[in-house]
């Protein structure tokens, strides 16, 4: 229809510009790749903006946060269909999967760690390290129960903990005294 | 990161000392992963927003759903129309045909036969299984797709979003009993569905909904009787709320998830 920027947007563009930037930064740490993170934005954005009239007002975050990790779950599903059916890997299908010695040699240790998680203990922890949610919050982007939350949390941080490069990296802060109080 | 004096571990104070350093020790590597994800995230800069394009997409997926619903309506139209006459015909000529109700809100008649809601307090009559192969997708009805695998639980709704659950990731215990639901609810209703498992007897699988209402789901298997399978069922408002039930075939309560 003709008429429709303005009146149908009901506040869409102003958000897709406020919430890109954090969305991207939160797709890269989910997909490792910065091209797919965009793309995964774009289209997730997209989704939500041909339902716009839907999106609950209140809920916004967590109608888009919840689009977002479902749209990357589709994604991998869809390449891991890919990589049954390609006998040769497209290039940029092989520099996403753990293994190949340059992407390996380009990831920093922390996508590494995040690659040999699964798809959902990557999205918990992203969720819980990056968008600094709750557990309660985390269940209602995945839509599934607390203890499945906690589950994923807690296998992710001991992957994380004991990932041989990520283990190894320096802390960027200075440590705790000795005495460090407890919070 | 261990401290470089190791305390004794005979010693009571000792000991609390250790957990202490411990705890610390664990909140500091927590800090780290924090800061590792924080270094990460701002290690990218995100190109400026895309918003023509992005819009343009978006109105054409609300252009594609609304074709589809209307599509569907005017099949549900035709349909109800259908059975309206088909209700005068049958009833007696001289009084006025009641209104004819439809049972669940379906709208598109799917091919598989969905399950009907109603009111019962009757014993739970078995609902047979239906053996599909993996990756078989089933028209579960309204834009809904439903698959199973040897992973999981795999379902689409109309808006083509992909999700699954896995009964392979160690987060279901298969020897026990049990049901799963995940639920897309709107106003008008929503399609509900989940795992069963741990019983190779299933009968039926039923969502509880205010008052008596009860809905019975369709069932899903693998072949070979992997001891799990899939239900999904449309159904009104409510539905759910009470929680679920899965029997067995010979009626009996095998397990109930609380609403």
């Amino acid at each position: 229809m003709p008429h429709e920027s303005a009146a149908e947007d009901d506040g869409f563009a102003e958000f897709a510009v406020a919430a890109w930037p954090r969305l991207v930064r939160t797709a890269q740490l989910l997909t490792g790749d910065f091209h797919e993170a965009e793309d995964l934005v774009q289209t997730t954005l997209a989704k939500v903006y041909g339902r716009w009239g839907r999106v609950p007002r209140g809920e916004i975050d967590l109608y888009v946060r919840r689009a977002l990790v479902n749209n990357n779950l589709s994604r991998i599903r869809r390449k891991r269909v890919a990589l049954l059916l390609t006998p040769v890997l497209p290039e940029s299908l092989r520099h996403t999967y753990a293994g190949h010695a340059e992407a390996v040699e380009q990831r920093t240790a922390l996508q590494e760690a995040l690659a040999d998680l699964t798809a959902r203990q990557r999205a918990v922890m992203v969720l819980r390290y990056w968008e600094d949610l709750t557990e309660q919050e985390i269940a209602s982007v995945l839509n599934c129960s607390i203890g499945t939350v906690k589950t994923h949390a807690r296998r992710g941080l001991a992957a994380l903990r004991t990932h041989p490069r990520l283990a190894a990296a320096p802390v960027p802060y200075a440590p705790a005294a000795p005495s460090g109080a407890p919070r | 990161m261990t401290p470089a004096s190791t305390p004794d571990p005979d010693t009571g104070p000792a000991t609390d000392a250790t957990n202490v350093d411990a705890e610390a020790e664990a909140e500091a590597e927590v800090d780290r992963i924090r800061e590792a994800f924080v270094r990460e995230a701002h290690d990218v800069t995100p190109s400026p927003v895309p918003l023509a394009a992005l819009m343009r997409e978006g109105r054409k997926a609300r252009r594609r759903r609304r074709t589809a619903t209307f599509s569907a309506l005017t099949v549900l139209g035709a349909a109800t129309a259908a059975a309206a006459v088909a209700g005068v015909m049958a009833a007696r000529p001289s009084l006025p045909a009641p209104a004819p109700i439809a049972a669940p809100p379906s709208a598109v008649a799917p091919r598989v036969p969905t399950p009907k809601a109603t009111p019962t307090s009757a014993k739970p009559t078995p609902t047979p299984v239906r053996v599909v192969a993996s990756g078989q997708r089933i028209d579960a009805g309204k834009g809904w797709k439903v698959w199973l695998t040897a992973e999981g639980k795999h379902w689409a709704g109309p808006d083509g979003l992909e999700n699954s659950r896995s009964v392979t990731d160690g987060n279901i215990d298969t020897a026990v009993p049990g049901v799963s639901h995940q639920a897309h609810t709107s106003p008008a209703g929503g399609f509900h569905s989940g795992l069963y498992y741990g019983t190779r007897a299933v009968g039926r699988v039923e969502l509880k909904g205010p008052g008596s209402t009860r809905t019975a789901a369709t069932l899903l298997e693998l072949p070979g009787r992997p001891g799990w399978g899939v239900w999904y069922a449309h159904a009104g408002r409510g539905a759910g709320e009470a929680g679920l039930a899965m029997y067995d075939r010979a009626g009996k309560l095998l397990a109930e998830l609380p609403g």
